[in-house]
């Protein structure tokens, strides 16, 4: 079919770098001493090995591979999975990352586990309302969930899990008390009696 | 021809184009459709086919490695570990690049691997256990003509001092100069080897080029 003009397609717009041309494309060597070392080099295509060299290199691959399918099917399958491993680099690429995302969600798993809000800690709102102290007169907050009502002053609380309040008792003996004032500051008056100026 | 005669006479068959015995050209497009059918026998476990594939490709595979090592035991022992990388991974192979390439990317990945974990301690080969035959090539002929002063140079040499200059590009460089300069492969087939764009197989192979030309500066004047 003839090609009108009308039917002949607008060129498309070139883009041309305003650089210089890309670096990579270079033309073939005009220069006749580039020839020259093109034809010089090629003149090691004439060494060749001794004679009878490819016969044995047949020979020797051959009974290489046939040793290496005997070790293959003799493997135990985990060294089967490793052989395929070693033959399909991709694969075993992929295998690789699937594992190492696995350990990373584990350590995730663990890292967020341990750093739950601990009961005891000042940064859970629930513990700002302070321990339940037994022997002063305190009583139980009534936001605070006992475990157990055993009167073991060490209830089974171990292991602590997160999410849960647990009740704290402090047993004390007052049996030496301190005299009232005993710490306080010293009155001028007292200072004044003891060390008169 | 001044005063000097030329090293070797050469034979009238040959021509600057005669492919050499380790040139890598690109296969032909029946011996493609031999290596599918190969490679499905193989990929259903059948190591004949596979070795069959090996006969095909090994002495490519090898001088690759080689040119890219300069050592032959180096270069024996990663043919046959990219050999053996291929059949292991041959299951995977889907086919959407030729048998070739995929073979030529394991072998060229498996060496540069190999040539960066050994940078520091690189050993050269002697030419000894090598057969460097290049009396046969016009190229050399022309090369060390009346022009050139190492026109009284040994081949031996010449070998070891190509060896040498190659050895002394980085690892990016020689691989392009071996897959172009030495095996003949085209650019866009380096490129889909080295998963790049042509355009960086060329400025690599010009750089290289440039390179050499210094190293090499006494046999090029």
């Amino acid at each position: 079919m003839e090609s009108t003009p009308e039917q002949i397609p607008a060129p498309s717009k070139a883009i041309l770098p305003d650089a210089q041309p890309p670096r990579d494309v270079t033309p073939e060597p005009t220069d006749p001493t580039l020839e020259a070392v093109s034809r010089l080099v090629a003149l090691k295509r004439h060494e060749t090995p001794p004679p009878g060299f490819f016969r044995d290199f047949q020979r020797q691959l051959r009974r290489q591979i046939e040793s290496e399918t005997v070790a293959r099917r003799n493997a135990s399958p985990f060294h089967r999975f490793l052989n395929s491993l070693r033959a399909r680099p991709a694969f075993a690429g992929a295998n690789a990352l699937i594992a190492a995302g696995l350990a990373v969600l584990a350590v995730l798993a663990v890292t967020a586990f341990l750093r739950s809000p601990d009961p005891i800690s000042p940064a859970n709102p629930a513990s700002k309302q302070g321990p339940v102290v037994a022997g002063f007169g305190g009583s139980p907050s009534p936001s605070f969930i006992p475990v157990t009502d055993s009167p073991d002053p060490f209830p089974q609380t171990f292991p602590l899990r997160a999410g849960v309040t647990y009740r704290i008792e402090i047993l004390t003996i007052d049996s030496n008390p301190v005299p009232q004032g005993i710490f306080t500051r010293p009155t001028p008056d007292f200072e004044q009696r003891r060390w008169p100026r | 021809m001044t005063g000097v005669a030329p090293l070797m006479d050469i034979p009238a068959h040959i021509t600057a184009d005669a492919p050499s015995p380790t040139s890598g050209v690109s296969p032909p497009a029946t011996e493609d459709s031999g290596d599918r059918q190969l490679v499905r026998r193989a990929q259903s476990g059948d190591l004949n086919a596979f070795d069959d594939l090996v006969g095909r490709y090994q002495e490519r595979i090898y001088a690759l490695v080689y040119h890219m090592t300069s050592n032959h035991e180096d270069a024996t022992d990663l043919a046959q570990e990219a050999f053996l990388k291929a059949w292991k991974a041959l299951r995977n192979f889907k086919g959407d690049s030729t048998f070739y390439t995929w073979v030529y990317r394991i072998a060229v990945n498996h060496t540069l691997n190999h040539l960066k974990s050994r940078r520091q301690r690189s050993h050269h080969l002697s030419l000894n256990d090598l057969d460097f035959n290049a009396e046969n090539d016009p190229g050399l002929v022309q090369l060390i003509s009346e022009n050139t002063p190492r026109r009284d140079i040994n081949l031996r040499e010449l070998g070891q001092r190509l060896n040498d200059a190659m050895m002394k590009l980085s690892e990016e460089h020689r691989t392009v100069v071996t897959l172009h300069d030495i095996q003949g492969l085209p650019h866009d087939e380096i490129a889909q080897i080295l998963d790049c764009n042509p355009g960086t197989v060329r400025s690599r192979l010009f750089y290289a080029r440039q390179q050499l030309q210094a190293l090499l500066s006494d046999f090029l004047r």
